[in-house]
């Protein structure tokens, strides 16, 4: 008998709940291997590394034009209302809170997630996996462990980052088309920004750092079927990754307010 | 043919009705199978009948749908993931691929398991490792990496790194498949080698009869995913399970 859609549309429903289940299976043992970081200082900053440099340029010329954009609109907007010295206060803020965690999420998810899928995947098919097993190593403590620590570490330092480029591509406009230096820009931007922006920020920037983690790991290590198997878990990947980082930005935001 | 012996062999691993399914396909169809210690054990049979799958189960990469895997004294079933991480260093694999880790060299293949536990020094693993790459005849390979050997070369690393951990088994999926009949012959002779100087139980899966004679104390045959044949290499020969004799007959022609 063939499958109606409701049949379908509920194995759908079942495997994806499944699949969330082994991802937070596999974040809890992430965290409880994270009690061994101090054994492989090593593996770990050999991680942080390869997510830093991979990342720097791309992030600076993404941040420094998404600063530019902001301050554009956002300038163009509130000299309607005569409100232009607003402009530092907006911009910082959408930066912070916004545009910084979930550009350099989606970032980390499209150039740093996908080469861990991308690895983990071709291990997984050459059976390089099996054979941690097989020689008494835990592939969640040699493997996953270092890219978790490496992906949550390293994205709240590049947001940081990317905030401070952001804002400085928003002076270049405010000196630019609203007459604003960029000594009296920085100080009404430090100035509006609280210490719940911030944290909102730094949230988001963990939050993000896990899920692109879990979902990369996750999708490496269960790869099946040679090198399509390995292209699928990368694109799955990134899809999945992105998916999760929008749906996670709404409700951290809806949690701040 | 049945298992025969006057003296009662203690066994290094024993599956007892053994099941394993994947969707509606039944691979494993109740395997009853006793691996006596220190003999090397192997495996043939068409493939996809199920003998790898065999293989994984013995160093619990695959758990059985029912039935039991004792392994050294231990059910693998009923053993909590930090006694299983320990048991499976007893218990060393040499896959069909080899399974290298492509970043790193030879010397740090080799020496995975053990720099991992942290147990001996990095000047006792180093002297480990050459001793075991001596062993395979591989000296000086050290700072290689995978990528630069031949498929010969990397298998006998894969041994190396296996015996690195000092195991009580060792088991060889299709270790021939994909060499050469020289470099086939030469796989055969490391792991006669290894019985000898190490006195290791070794289990071998193969498709490979001229191997299975070569090395096999003993030789079982998988067919519809059970033990259709068991006995010493000159009684398998002389079966009369018709499976067994098809199974000669087509290898002989096929390597003709």
């Amino acid at each position: 008998m063939m499958p109606t859609l409701v049949d379908r549309l509920g194995l759908r429903l079942f495997g994806a709940c499944e699949e969330a289940g082994n991802m937070l299976v596999l974040l809890v043992q992430s965290l409880r291997e994270c009690g061994r970081i101090a054994e492989h200082p090593r593996r770990i900053f050999v991680q942080m590394k390869s997510i830093g440099n991979d990342t720097l340029f791309i992030a600076s010329a993404i941040s420094l034009f998404i600063g530019m954009t902001l301050a554009l609109y956002g300038g163009y907007t509130l000299r309607q209302f005569q409100f232009t010295e607003a402009l530092p206060s907006l911009v910082a803020n959408s930066i912070v809170k916004e545009m910084a965690p979930v550009i350099t999420a989606l970032l980390l998810a499209g150039r740093i997630g996908a080469a861990i899928a991308a690895e983990l995947g071709t291990m997984r098919v050459n059976e390089e996996i099996d054979a941690l097993y097989t020689l008494g190593i835990s592939p969640i403590r040699y493997l996953a462990m270092p890219r978790f620590v490496g992906c949550v570490t390293m994205l709240p330092v590049l947001v940081v980052y990317a905030s401070i480029v952001g804002m400085f591509g928003g002076a270049i406009i405010a000196a630019a088309y609203y007459e604003m230096t960029f000594g009296v820009y920085f100080k009404a931007a430090f100035k509006s920004l609280d210490m719940s922006a911030v944290s909102e920020g730094m949230l988001k920037a963990l939050i993000f750092g896990a899920i692109v983690a879990v979902v990369s790991i996750h999708r490496g290590l269960s790869a099946r079927g040679g090198a399509e198997g390995v292209g699928r878990a990368i694109t799955s990947c990134v899809v999945t990754s992105f998916i999760w980082i929008i749906i996670g930005d709404y409700f951290v935001t809806r949690f701040m307010m | 043919m049945t298992e025969q012996s006057t003296q009662q062999p203690t066994y290094d691993i024993e599956a007892r009705d053994l099941r394993k399914s994947f969707g509606d396909h039944e691979v494993l169809r109740g395997v009853n199978l006793k691996v006596p210690k220190g003999k090397t054990f192997v495996l043939v049979g068409p493939s996809g009948c199920g003998k790898s799958v065999f293989l994984k189960h013995i160093v619990a990469l695959l758990t059985p749908d029912s039935g039991g895997m004792i392994v050294l004294g231990k059910n693998i079933a009923e053993l909590p993931p930090a006694e299983l991480l320990e048991l499976r260093r007893h218990v060393g694999m040499v896959f069909q691929s080899s399974a290298l880790l492509n970043s790193l060299t030879v010397e740090e293949n080799v020496a995975l398991g053990l720099a991992e536990f942290k147990e001996k020094s990095p000047e006792q693993i180093h002297q480990i490792v050459n001793e075991k790459l001596a062993l395979v005849e591989m000296s000086d390979t050290n700072r290689l990496l995978p990528e630069e050997l031949s498929g010969g070369m990397r298998k006998r690393v894969a041994v190396a790194r296996t015996l690195a951990l000092g195991p009580e088994i060792i088991l060889f999926d299709e270790p021939t498949v994909g060499l050469d009949p020289l470099l086939s012959t030469n796989v055969d002779e490391l792991i006669l080698g290894l019985k000898k100087k190490i006195g290791c139980t070794n289990v071998v899966v193969t498709h490979d009869l001229i191997t299975a004679f070569r090395v096999a104390d003993q030789i079982g045959m998988f067919h519809d995913g059970a033990v259709t044949a068991l006995g010493t290499p000159e009684e398998f020969r002389n079966s009369a399970e018709p499976v067994v004799q098809e199974f000669i007959a087509r290898n002989r022609q096929w390597k003709i």
